[in-house]
């Protein structure tokens, strides 16, 4: 072995294994996931390959996309978006004051933990939880009835999705929001007061743009993890409403349709990824320093 | 008329007390720049002025006019932090411009008078590029032209140049105290950095302990200083501990007599005296005034000048500076040689 190699060689080693890690737990089942969503669904094929055979097709997603179909998909995107921005803008104000206030060092350490346990608290455990809380008799609808308002029917509805969606995500967006505030120079805020700019403008010219990269972070995590959510639409949804990742699971568990499985997976996949990039594009062009 | 003036300020962080009654005029169009080891308070005093630190006792006055209780931004001063503080997501127009679309100055004007604040600080044609783009130099030279756009009553500095290298601080110092002098602002300068005080302050304030221990014009504070304090800080010095005798002559501990010009005597009875090394001359023989014969046992060689480190006793080495005119005359280690002083040579504080 020449000196190069030897020299090189843990470094070798660690890219070796990485390269095979990512192609065999990534690339591999990307690849395969794509080309079964491509591939002619046949429910009589009976064999090694399931109901499927091998003939490239787009109809798929033409099935996934037209219909039912894509009411869900419509739907799965809308929970995602509104779960999304109502948990940022629920989040920013807590991380804010978390990240930037002085003294309360207790109470803040207090609210973290909460936050990380309510993070940890197993989705199965969450979704009941806001299922007993919003079914008829439970404590929202009692709490509305006793101030005064109508009971509200959320067990099947949008709503109800959103609202445990959104409870979720503030433990996300707000743990993900507070080190990016807390890095933020207060330098910058202060230059801008002493030019004049008092609380609201400064706040609006200098600490939210320069937390955008952390927004930004807060909010592709909270929709990719809304956008795949399972548990909560199966429950909350009551059977009325399935968002994509149930239509996966229904296709392939359900009807062994596997190319229309994959290609709702894609489809997610995909949204996911037009996400980043059009919240790269609109939000952090000039910001990034 | 008095363009910055603070009364009695008294400042702490929790229990820790940082500034404990200071009190310091500055008059209209003055550069005074607040001199002192980090933690001495001097950062937290340009921050009480700023509106960024609230004063638990005391008051400041701009220009006569009390703003101790206006928040920050209705106070009118122009401010340069240490790492500039330039807003990354802007370029130098927008960055420079700030304070101007606060103002709602009309599109024209504005433009007239970025423009004319980039020339001040020699960057013109720096408008559409991001800070990010600039050396540490010039985004130092945008953040002053960001802090002067805007016509403030005063300019507060918060050592603007401890950043840069040696020949960039060097070179920035005269450009800041000229662009002072130009535009006559008041100013409040803060850094630790002797040298930068002594070269562009009309008025040093030595601080420690959250207490002004002199102010005074840069000569004054180097050749008089009122403390040991300020003897230690400020520059270096020769150390003699000891007592004025009856006539007036210095007796060291060590057993050395001293003679003292009458300006330069303390009215006590302990007393500390510092020589500064500049002012230590060294010769093959004795001299008038204060001579004393020792041996050199270190060389420090320095390019412009040379340190000779002289011992006198065997307790007692002196410190010396020499220019080095020619080579030829350095001295040689062991050489046994007179280090003289004038009487005018020394200071001496209180024990």
């Amino acid at each position: 072995m020449s000196y190069s190699i030897r020299r090189n060689f843990p470094l070798i080693v660690v890219a070796v294994v990485t390269i095979l890690l990512f192609g065999m737990f990534f690339l591999a089942p990307m690849f395969f996931l794509l080309r079964t969503s491509l591939w002619k669904y046949a429910p009589t094929a009976v064999g090694a390959r399931g109901f499927m055979i091998p003939a490239f097709t787009f109809e798929n997603f033409q099935r996934a996309l037209t219909g039912t179909y894509l009411d869900y998909v419509i739907l799965t995107l809308r929970v995602g978006v509104v779960s999304t921005v109502a948990a940022v803008l629920l989040s920013y104000p807590v991380a804010y004051w978390i990240a930037r206030s002085e003294g309360h060092t207790r109470l803040k350490r207090f609210l973290l933990i909460t936050l990380i346990a309510s993070f940890l608290v197993g989705s199965m455990a969450r979704v009941f939880a806001w299922y007993s809380m919003l079914t008829g008799q439970g404590f929202v609808n009692s709490l509305l009835s006793v101030l005064g308002f109508q009971r509200i029917r959320f067990i099947g509805t949008e709503l109800a999705i959103e609202i445990c969606q959104v409870q979720y995500l503030i433990s996300v967006a707000t743990l993900s929001l507070v080190s990016p505030l807390k890095n933020l120079d207060p330098r910058f805020e202060e230059a801008s007061k002493s030019l004049g700019a008092e609380e609201v403008r400064t706040f609006l010219n200098v600490t939210l743009p320069l937390s955008m990269p952390g927004i930004v972070a807060a909010s592709l995590l909270c929709f990719a993890i809304t956008v795949s959510a399972y548990v909560t639409p199966l429950v909350l949804g009551a059977g009325g409403l399935l968002m994509v990742s149930n239509l996966v699971t229904v296709a392939f568990l359900e009807v062994s349709n596997y190319p229309l499985g994959a290609a709702f997976a894609v489809i997610l996949l995909f949204a996911s990824f037009v996400s980043m990039y059009v919240l790269e594009k609109a939000l952090l062009s000039r910001v990034r320093t | 008329m008095l363009g910055l003036e603070v009364k009695d300020i008294h400042a702490q962080y929790g229990a820790n007390k940082v500034l404990n009654g200071v009190s310091l005029s500055i008059e209209d169009g003055k550069f005074v720049t607040l001199l002192g080891p980090s933690g001495c308070g001097k950062t937290t005093l340009l921050r009480v002025v700023a509106g960024f630190n609230q004063p638990t006792k005391g008051e400041v006055y701009i220009k006569g006019e009390r703003v101790d209780l206006d928040p920050p931004y209705k106070r009118d001063v122009g401010l340069v932090f240490q790492n500039y503080a330039l807003f990354p997501h802007m370029s130098i127009f927008n960055n420079v411009a700030y304070g101007l679309k606060l103002r709602k100055l009309s599109k024209s004007e504005i433009g007239d008078r970025v423009r004319e604040a980039l020339e001040l600080v020699r960057l013109s044609g720096y408008e559409n590029r991001l800070p990010k783009q600039l050396s540490g130099g010039e985004q130092q030279r945008i953040a002053m032209a960001r802090a002067l756009v805007i016509r403030p009553r005063i300019l507060l500095l918060d050592e603007p140049l401890s950043n840069l290298d040696l020949k960039l601080r060097q070179h920035l110092r005269l450009e800041i105290k000229s662009i002072q002098s130009k535009t006559g602002l008041t100013t409040l300068y803060v850094t630790h950095d002797q040298t930068e005080a002594l070269v562009m302050s009309d008025q040093v304030a030595v601080l420690n302990k959250g207490v002004i221990q002199q102010l005074g014009s840069p000569t004054h504070i180097y050749e008089y200083p009122s403390n040991r304090f300020v003897a230690d800080f400020v520059g270096e010095g020769n150390v003699f501990e000891g007592r004025f005798s009856r006539e007036g002559i210095f007796l060291t501990e060590d057993g050395l007599s001293i003679q003292v010009s009458e300006s330069r005597t303390a009215d006590v009875e302990k007393a500390v005296l510092y020589v500064r090394p500049e002012k230590i001359s060294i010769s093959k023989t004795t001299k008038n005034g204060n001579s004393f014969p020792g041996k050199i046992r270190v060389i420090v060689y320095e390019g412009p000048t040379v340190r000779y480190l002289i011992t006198l006793t065997p307790s007692r080495d002196i410190l010396a500076v020499e220019q080095i005119t020619e080579l030829g005359n350095l001295r040689n280690e062991g050489d046994n040689v007179y280090v003289s002083w004038s009487p005018d040579g020394s200071a001496v504080v209180a024990s």
